[in-house]
Order: structure tokens, then C-alpha cells, then sequence
């Protein structure tokens, strides 16, 4: 009769069990779900054990503490059929969330993997200390309503009794303890599997694919942590794909070679730290004799500077359309860009040159810039083209100042450079300074303007070695001819 | 008509039923046994 009430608890609960499941375990939230499962199939299991004790006891009048005692054989099939089903709902989960790519977010209050381990291996060891001690009393209790007289021709037959008994029950729960070790073994290959699988795709390149968040536990912050970093990832690359693209476009804003003027071979070239930069230069042509070069430094560097670069270059195309002499196109340029800029901090360093080479003048602004160095061959002398001035974007009403000399011998060469040239220095701190750089223009100074720059960057990145531009560095080399 | 009934509302879509089914076969024939002793 025991065995049919059994049979039939658990048949009644099998047929109803799949709409209790779905009620309750479907309608959750995927990271829940191995949970919900878990505590559900084991109400299902103590439900069934109170249902046949029950039965027991109104039908054929089995005491209740026997029936307790059953329902401790319940309580231990319940806790292993659980965690079997949870696991097996884990898996499930992990599928599911793989094939949505699901990025759920697993935060600080998550369930442990050494907090389940301890709490299955506690239960499983006291499950069987209380069957083998309910088993063992029940024997004793047996043995002592025996005739004190024939105990010693039963004691062969008790010592069989109770070891089979034993082995029974340890058999029976080394195979639920074997199944449930292979069942999360199998979800830790599973768990393994997706967060490996995801970071070899990362190491390739492929950033398509995120980990599967599909357990509340240290896999779930692994794989949490893991997208977080594909998403940053994602960002970085989204973001380096833009400034490439702002790179290509500031590059089309910088003259890519030198113009073709009559007196003068020229030579430009921007060494930017970031990809977008803030310093700038630039060739005008302001007349048949007149030729205007510029060159300035945003300060900062990176995509501020980069766009305060654009500003001052559109301030500049358009004032030499008007071209009215330098002090006035310095000064136009000046206003407009304080009213820009004047709350953002942002200044800018100009040196701007005008020859004319009808008159053989050379007038210059040097507004908060490094002084251009200008080399003449016949002397072998260095002089610096100084000037007083303060940067642009500071003071709307700043004088400017203008400076001049007259004439130039054949071969002199004038070098304008922003200060990130000065100022790079070596692994050993050192600064390639203004020395070397009016070596390297007197070693060079018979060489072409093109020749004189390219061995001025050369130089700088043999100085410089294994260390990094930290400033935005431009030179301009006008060769006199 | 009755087969796929019963696929329909037990099996379909759920591959987890054959294992509790094994699950409760298992559990009531040792608990079947296991409360004889008891």
C-alpha cells in the first residue's frame, strides 16, 4: 500500500507539476530561474511526502512519528532531485541566454559558489548521519524486544540486517551525489566553455559576441565584468574610428606640399600626439611679391585643441581675403577668437611671417610664440626673430606689434617651429632644446627646405628614442633661394 | 491523436521531463522500500 501511495503522490504531481513550473519558474526573469526551480521541485517533493503520510495515517492508521520518519526519506530525495533539476535548469538558462546574447548585470549581492558547496556538502552529511542513526536506533529498539536468550544465535543475522541496510542507503545517495557532481560538472564546461569562447573572440578582434549572464554567482560577475569590458571595447574602437576619420579630415586642412613660390623653397610638416591636433600652419599668397606663412599653437592638445586649430584656420583663410597688412589681419583674427574662446581658458601662440620680395622685407608678429631662428650662411650666424606679443584669444583689445628687418643674403634659412619641438624629451628626461635644433639647421642649411625639416624630425626621433610625443609638434623651414 | 497529446503536453519543448521522470521512478521505488523498513 506504501508504494502505491507513493506512486500515485508522485504521478499526481508529475501530471501538474509542468503547469505549476511554468507559473512559476517561466514567467521569471532568466537568472532566477535555476533558483525558482530549485525551491519549487522541492515543495513538489515535500507536498508528495505529506500527501502519502497523510494518506498513511487516515487509510491504514500509520502512526505519525513513523510517518515523520518517512518524511524524512522525502525531505533527502527532495534536496537531491532539486538540486538535479536546478542544475539542469541552469543549463537550459545558459542555452537561453546564449542564443538571446543575453547582458543581464550581476551586482555585488550575488550567491557565492563556495556558499552552495558548503551548504550541499552539510545537508548531504547530515542526511546521512540522520538515516543511519534513525536506521541503527530502529534496529536496537528491535533487538531489545528479543528474547534476552536467543540474542546470541541473532547477532550473525542483526550484523547482516543492519550492514545491508547501510550500504542501501549509502548506495542510494552516492548515486544521487554522483549524479548531481556530474550534472555541474557538466554546467561548469558549460559556464568555462562561454566565457573562453567569447575572450578568445575578443583576442582576435571580434567583438560581436557577449558572455551569456546566466548564473548569480562568480561566473555571473565574471561574465558581467567581462562585457562591461566589451562594451568599453566597443566604445574605444567607436570612438578611435572618429578621430581617425576628424584625423583625415584636420590632415586635408594642413597643406600637404609646398607652394610654388618664386624666392623661396618651403617645407611644412605637424607631428600631432594625439590623433587630432592643435597646432596649425599654413602658406598665403597676399599679392605678386607677398607671401604670408603662418604658424600656431592651440593650447592643450587632442580634440579641444584640434578644434580651436579649425577655428583659427578659418579665421585666417578669411582675413587675408581683405589682406590690409599683418597687425590688422593678427588683430581681426585676435577678436574673433577671444569672443570664441575666451571662457573656455584657450589661448593660442602665433608666429606669422610676410615676405616681400620686392621691397626684400620681412615683417613677423610673434604673438606668445617660440621665436623663429634664422640661420645666414655667408656669417654662419643664428639670430632669433624675437618680437613682443601676447597669444590671441586673451585679451580682445591686445596692441599688436609688429617686427621687421631688411634683406637677406642668398641661402638663409629661417626656421619656425611650435614648442613641442624644444620641449620633447628623452627616456633620461632631456630636452631636445634650441641648441640641437640650430646645429641640425646649420648642418643641413645648403640642403633644400624639405631636407632641413625631414632631418630635424629625424633627429628628434633618434633623441627621443623610446619615448613618446607628449606635445604637438610643427616646423616650417623657408629656405631664402 | 492521443500520442501527440500526451508529446504535446508532456515532452514537447521540455527536455528536462524525462529526467524527473526518472527522478520520481527512482525516488518512489526506494522510498517505497525504504518505508517498509521504517
Amino acid at each position: 500500500m506504501l508504494g502505491a501511495y507513493t506512486s500515485l503522490g508522485f504521478g499526481l504531481v508529475f501530471i501538474i507539476r509542468k503547469f505549476i513550473l511554468k507559473k512559476v519558474v517561466e514567467t521569471s526573469a532568466l537568472i532566477e530561474q535555476a533558483k525558482r526551480q530549485f525551491f519549487t521541485e522541492y515543495i513538489l517533493v515535500l507536498i508528495i511526502g505529506l500527501f502519502v503520510v497523510f494518506l498513511n495515517y487516515f487509510i491504514i492508521g500509520v502512526p505519525l512519528t513513523s510517518g515523520m520518519v518517512f518524511f524524512i526519506g522525502f525531505i533527502s530525495f527532495g534536496f537531491f532531485i532539486s538540486i538535479d533539476m536546478s542544475l539542469e535548469k541552469e543549463r537550459d538558462v545558459i542555452k537561453k541566454a546564449m542564443e538571446k546574447s543575453q547582458d543581464a548585470l550581476v551586482t555585488r549581492q550575488f550567491y557565492p559558489l563556495t556558499r552552495k558547496f558548503f551548504i550541499v556538502a552539510l545537508v548531504t552529511n547530515l542526511m546521512v548521519m540522520v538515516i543511519i542513526m534513525l536506521i541503527i536506533g530502529r534496529d536496537l529498539s528491535w533487538l531489545a524486544d528479543i528474547d534476552p536468550s536467543s540474542v546470541n544465535l541473532m547477532l550473525g543475522d542483526v550484523t547482516k540486517t543492519i550492514f545491508k541496510e547501510i550500504s542501501f542507503i549509502i548506495a542510494t545517495l552516492l548515486i544521487l551525489v554522483i549524479n548531481i557532481l556530474y550534472s555541474y560538472s557538466k554546467n561548469l564546461k558549460m559556464l568555462f566553455q562561454t566565457e573562453t569562447g567569447v575572450l578568445e573572440s575578443v583576442t582576435n578582434g571580434d567583438l560581436s559576441q557577449l558572455v551569456p549572464v546566466a548564473t548569480n554567482d562568480e561566473f555571473g560577475v565574471i561574465a558581467t565584468n567581462t562585457n562591461k569590458m566589451i562594451h568599453g571595447l566597443r566604445d574605444r574602437i567607436r570612438m578611435l574610428t572618429r578621430l581617425n576619420m576628424a584625423k583625415e579630415v584636420q590632415e586635408n586642412l594642413l597643406p600637404n606640399k609646398a607652394p610654388d613660390f618664386k624666392h623661396v623653397d618651403i617645407s611644412g610638416k605637424s607631428l600631432y600626439c594625439e590623433e587630432v591636433g592643435g597646432d596649425y600652419f599654413d602658406y598665403f599668397n597676399l599679392g605678386e611679391n607677398k607671401v604670408g606663412i603662418a604658424l600656431t599653437d592651440s593650447s592643450g592638445h587632442g580634440v579641444g585643441a584640434g578644434l580651436h586649430m579649425t577655428t583659427i584656420r578659418a579665421f585666417f583663410r578669411y582675413g587675408v581675403q581683405d589682406y590690409k597688412g599683418l597687425a590688422p589681419l593678427i588683430s581681426s583674427v585676435n577678436k574673433h577668437l577671444t569672443k570664441d574662446s575666451y571662457e573656455t581658458g584657450r589661448f593660442t601662440t602665433v608666429f606669422f611671417l610676410e615676405i616681400d620680395f620686392e621691397t626684400k622685407e620681412i615683417n613677423w608678429v610673434r604673438a606668445g610664440h617660440e621665436p623663429a631662428l634664422m640661420y645666414h650662411p655667408g656669417t654662419k650666424k643664428m639670430d632669433k626673430l624675437l618680437g613682443n606679443g601676447m597669444a590671441l584669444g586673451v585679451d580682445e583689445d591686445m596692441v599688436v606689434q609688429e617686427s621687421k628687418i631688411q634683406g637677406w643674403e642668398k641661402g638663409t634659412v629661417l626656421v619656425i617651429y611650435s614648442d613641442g619641438l624644444k620641449e620633447s624629451k628623452n627616456p633620461a628626461g632631456e630636452m631636445f632644446g634650441e641648441k640641437r635644433i640650430s646645429d641640425i639647421i646649420e648642418e643641413y642649411a645648403s640642403s633644400s627646405a624639405q631636407t632641413i625639416e625631414e632631418n630635424l624630425i629625424k633627429d628628434l626621433k633618434e633623441f627621443m628614442q623610446s619615448s613618446s610625443i607628449e606635445d604637438d609638434i610643427t616646423i616650417v623651414v623657408i629656405k631664402f633661394l | 491523436m492521443l500520442k501527440f497529446e500526451i508529446n504535446r503536453v508532456f515532452f514537447s519543448g521540455e527536455s528536462n521531463l524525462m529526467r524527473i521522470l526518472l527522478h520520481y521512478v527512482f525516488a518512489a521505488l526506494i522510498l517505497s522500500f525504504y518505508g517498509g523498513e521504517v
